[in-house]
């Protein structure tokens, strides 16, 4: 009886032990050392610097890089894309330097509980850009009456991120192709951007271009309207009020659809009306900033004239296996022009959401919940703006309007400093500028514009 | 036996329906009303003739012979077009050398056939619809209360008649032999059907003149305060004056600008001729009496070319001339403004179907297999003459290419130029584009960006690729129990074998999976019943 009870003792140990061992394979971890490689610029080591890990499912899990410049993370089996982001000085001149990686984290690749090890090379921009993308509010608000949501209320505010006047020629504003960053067509082959390394960046289908140059006092804003500058809270109260918009994109020649673009309000004068360069198909009747997932994109063209640039055909882009096909048309734009990009992924559509900017421009992205009268905002650079002296007793902080997007997570400024409330207290802000939306931005519970 | 039939048949048809309206027309402000109702009706008169003989020739043989003509005649009240009155005659001539002979080859007969059938212009080419053309001429900034106002410069247009339209026909040629050779009954027919004057569409696109007045031209012209204006338009000048509500301030003529753009009309018209050739192959093998199993084979063979030289003209996609103003150019293609005018394809099918029935248990089982042995298409972009269309480029940006060496299976770009383009002021003038656009090259920038957006291009490297799709089959089965003398009931699966193979295309060089494509029919299976009655 004894010996008996010993084997059913014994048996029950192995099943635990089984049990216990597949639990364990379910939530088992891998240990990934992610090394990032120091710019050629400058020797400072690459010490205490986040890098963040986000999965398919958007979970984010984030490591400081030590003295060598390595951040070891215990992750689950995903798909991740590793990015980090800091600036450096070297010879007088500020660089933003990014990294960007995806990998595959697999069981198989762990065969003996070993460290994979993913070095990571630095992608470097020149300082950051003195006109900013603020903040973009592209995904509509509930109607009234709840039945359905509204749309035509599309705007952008652009940012003087310094402390100089901003005189800027040919400034332009457009998309980059597709529309929606999950779009199944799309600018990838053999899952390559096909114009990361090509210097250039399309606009795709439309860009609205100034007739006059663009000049931003210090710490300034300029709201540009992409639709409708009128007036939205007559019609459905959740919405805007785009009346005395600064700018507005309107061109009624190429886009006479007047639900998207009607007449702009007579508060704005004409000579700010952005005018259009269209590539897309000639009936195309009205503009389609993405209110799912837009990739939107700041530029000048300097000397170039901007509609003679971009109408010319051999500035054309076409997506793969598309060309001459009017629908899946862009210009060309050089790399060196685009002065900001934001990457915007709908949340309802990370896992299949693909980057539209080379790393150098853009080295994350940011999740939008569309529909309910959120917008797209940018961080507060709390020590950059805390530095500045006129600030003193202007800042305003206990900031509360951040929301939860993609699957829970928080989505907030974590400067804590509340930056319209502060810029109407007559601070100057000066907002992140990594080009990785991830740092730099947040989806802000109530659009600025929203009184 | 000499059998005749004659006779007529009348129908009308037409539709006493509303068309299209909006309950609420705030939602819909540039539609316009098109009652179905107002219309009228089609009225159709055939008359038909037909005669059927059949008569001995010698001891075993026997001429058999249909012969008819039919006439339609189409009416339709206030067509332009007036009354459509057409022939189409045919005769079939089979001729039996002889039948039930116990020989190995126990009946055979010749076939052959000829046939003219001709397709009347449809309601819509016969009675168009209008369409409307709507520019926006005025539009004033929106006021603080929201309010606005819009005008627009309309041009209603109806497809233009032409007055050159034929009547589409096709000729059709039948050669066939049909035998019985131990036992297995054979029928074997070729064809040859050519397609004349096909119907197709293209435009006519005419310049014409419309004031512009903006919001700009408010702002510089009018001295009157926005809350007492009021607005008028010109309905035929189109030129914009304000007034002063309360009277102070004398009426402001408005200034504009001018836009020179075109109207677009649709006109109907004759294609080039198609063609399609085949040949059709059934062969019913004698039952295996012990296993109660009977065979056939059947096959096809099939050819099409269709090249379409029509002239036909574009503006391409460009809405902006490179000086911003309405683009100004039109041009004129062969065929059609796409980089293809035509295409060329193959086809070899051939199936197998077993069918098993045993009485005794009152069942059948038949099992079918399709297969796709060969399967060719090419794009084309020639003139009728073989001369090439297009010129094969060596980058996709590229406007200029060669032509030496063909465009075909080149794995290049292929660019197709207009023949000739109009320019917006003088559209009589037809320009050879090929010469205008190679001197303006070097001479006039502007005018070279310009008719860049004539030039049509493939989409792709392989587009004019021969496209040769590897063979591929798929099984379909079936069981039928028949209940009784009144009813059979069916269980069926198509593609049984859940074909999960791939096919290779020449045309791209990838494989593609048969699973869930357009080669073969889906997986599905289920249950029909059959009662007679």
């Amino acid at each position: 009886m004894k010996k008996f009870l010993s084997m059913i003792a014994a048996v029950a140990l192995l099943l635990a032990h089984t049990a216990c061992t597949n639990e364990e394979e379910d939530y088992r971890t891998y240990s990934v050392a992610v090394q990032l490689l120091a710019p050629e610029v400058t020797d400072i080591p690459i010490e205490g610097i986040t890098v963040t890990a986000t999965g398919q499912t958007g979970t984010a899990l984030n490591a400081i890089t030590n003295q060598q410049g390595i951040a070891e993370f215990m992750l689950p089996e995903d798909i991740y894309i590793f990015t980090a982001s800091h600036k450096i000085s070297a010879d007088g001149t500020t660089y933003t330097v990014n990294y960007k990686h995806q990998q595959t984290i697999a069981k198989q690749d762990f065969a003996s509980n070993n460290t994979l090890n993913i070095s990571i090379a630095p992608v470097l921009s020149k300082g950051g850009s003195q006109v900013i993308l603020k903040e973009i509010y592209v995904g509509g608000c509930p109607k009234d009456d709840g039945s359905g949501n509204y749309q035509y209320d599309k705007y952008v505010v652009i940012y003087n991120n310094s402390s100089q006047v901003a005189n800027i020629r040919n400034f332009c504003i457009s998309n980059a192709g597709p529309y929606n960053a999950h779009t199944s067509i799309n600018n990838y082959v053999d899952g390559q951007l096909v114009y990361a390394d090509q210097g250039y960046t399309p606009a795709y289908a439309y860009m609205f271009y100034m007739t006059k140059d663009l000049v931003m006092q210090p710490y300034s804003s300029a709201t540009i309207a992409l639709t409708g500058a009128i007036d939205h809270t007559i019609t459905y109260a959740n919405s805007v009020d785009l009346s005395n918009a600064d700018y507005v994109c309107y061109d009624p020649e190429d886009f006479w659809n007047t639900n998207y673009h009607p007449t702009p309000s007579a508060n704005i004068p004409s000579d700010n009306y952005m005018l259009a360069s269209k590539f897309c198909l000639a009936n195309q009747n009205a503009t389609s900033w993405s209110m799912i997932g837009p990739g939107i994109f700041i530029f000048s063209t300097a000397d170039k004239e901007p509609l003679a640039y971009t109408q010319d055909e051999t500035n054309r882009h076409y997506m793969p296996g598309k060309e001459n096909n009017a629908v899946y048309a862009g210009a060309k734009i050089p790399n060196e022009w685009i002065l900001d990009a934001v990457d915007i992924w709908g949340a309802d559509y990370v896992g299949t959401s693909l980057p539209r900017f080379s790393a150098q421009l853009e080295s994350g992205h940011i999740y939008m919940t569309n529909k309910l009268g959120y917008s797209i905002y940018r961080n507060v650079d709390r020590e950059a703006t805390e530095a500045l002296p006129e600030n003193e007793g202007k800042l305003i902080y206990n900031y509360s309007l951040g929301t939860t997007d993609y699957q829970g997570a928080e989505s907030t400024d974590l400067s804590g400093i509340d930056a319209e409330a502060s810029l109407a207290n007559g601070a100057h802000i000066i907002y992140m500028d990594t080009n990785n939306s991830m740092n730099d931005f947040h989806q802000r519970a109530v659009a600025s514009l929203k009184r | 036996m000499n059998t005749i039939l004659f006779g007529s048949e009348l129908s009308a048809s037409g539709n006493k329906g509303r068309g299209i309206y909006y309950d609420d027309m705030r939602v819909a402000p540039t539609w316009r009303e098109y009652r179905y109702d107002k219309l009228p009706f089609m009225n159709n008169v055939s008359f038909f003739f037909e005669d059927k003989f059949s008569m001995p020739v010698g001891r075993y043989s026997s001429l058999h012979m249909r012969a008819g003509v039919r006439s339609d005649i189409t009416m339709i009240k206030d067509s332009e077009y007036g009354t459509m009155v057409n022939l189409s005659p045919r005769i079939n001539v089979k001729y039996n050398f002889w039948t039930n002979k116990k020989h190995a080859v126990s009946d055979i007969s010749l076939l052959a056939g000829w046939g003219k059938s001709v397709k009347q212009p449809s309601f819509s080419v016969l009675y168009p619809a209008p369409t409307y053309s709507d520019k926006l001429a005025f539009a004033p900034g929106t006021s603080p209360d929201g309010k606005t106002i819009y005008a627009y410069y309309t041009q209603p247009t109806t497809p233009k008649y032409n007055p050159e339209l034929k009547c589409q026909y096709t000729l059709q040629n039948e050669l066939g032999l049909e035998a019985t050779i131990l036992g297995t009954r054979i029928s074997l027919t070729a064809f040859r059907n050519k397609t004349f004057n096909p119907y197709m569409s293209r435009n006519i696109y005419t310049p014409y003149t419309y004031k512009l007045t903006s919001q700009s031209d408010i702002e510089s012209g009018c001295t009157i305060p926005m809350e007492n204006r009021q607005y008028t338009i010109d309905r035929y000048t189109g030129i914009v004056t304000v007034s002063d509500l309360t009277g102070r301030i004398a009426n402001q003529v408005i200034g504009y600008k001018e836009r020179n753009t075109y109207v677009s009309q649709i006109e109907y018209t004759n294609g080039s001729p198609v063609e399609r050739r085949g040949m059709d192959l059934i062969m019913d093998f004698p039952q295996i009496r012990s296993l109660r199993t009977s065979i056939r084979l059947d096959g096809n063979y099939y050819w099409y070319k269709g090249l379409n030289e029509t002239l036909v003209a574009s503006m391409g996609q460009a809405s902006a001339s490179m000086d911003g103003t309405p683009y100004k150019y039109v041009g004129y293609y062969t065929g059609t403004s796409t980089a293809s005018n035509g295409s060329l394809s193959r086809q070899i099918n051939g199936n197998l179907t077993i069918s098993t029935h045993i009485p005794k248990i009152r069942m059948i089982f038949s099992l079918r297999l399709e297969t796709s042995l060969y399967n060719y298409e090419q794009n084309l972009s020639e003139y009728a003459d073989g001369r090439a269309r297009g010129y094969l480029l060596e980058a996709a940006g590229d406007f200029h290419g060669t032509q030496q060496g063909g465009i075909y299976n080149k794995d290049s770009y292929v660019a197709v130029y207009p023949e000739y383009y109009t320019e917006w002021d003088n559209p009589e003038e037809k320009i050879p584009f090929l010469d205008k656009f190679l001197w303006a090259r070097e001479n006039d920038r502007e005018l070279y960006q310009d008719l860049c957006k004539l030039v049509v291009k493939s989409n792709t490297t392989y587009f004019f690729n021969e496209n040769r799709i590897s063979a591929y089959y798929a099984a379909n089965f079936n069981v039928t129990k028949e209940l009784g003398k009144w009813a059979s009931i069916t269980i069926y699966a198509r593609n049984f074998l859940y074909q999960m193979g791939k096919v290779k295309s020449t045309q791209t060089g990838l494989e593609s999976s048969l699973f869930d494509s357009n080669f073969i029919p889906k997986f599905y299976y289920g249950m029909s019943v059959r009662i007679k009655l």
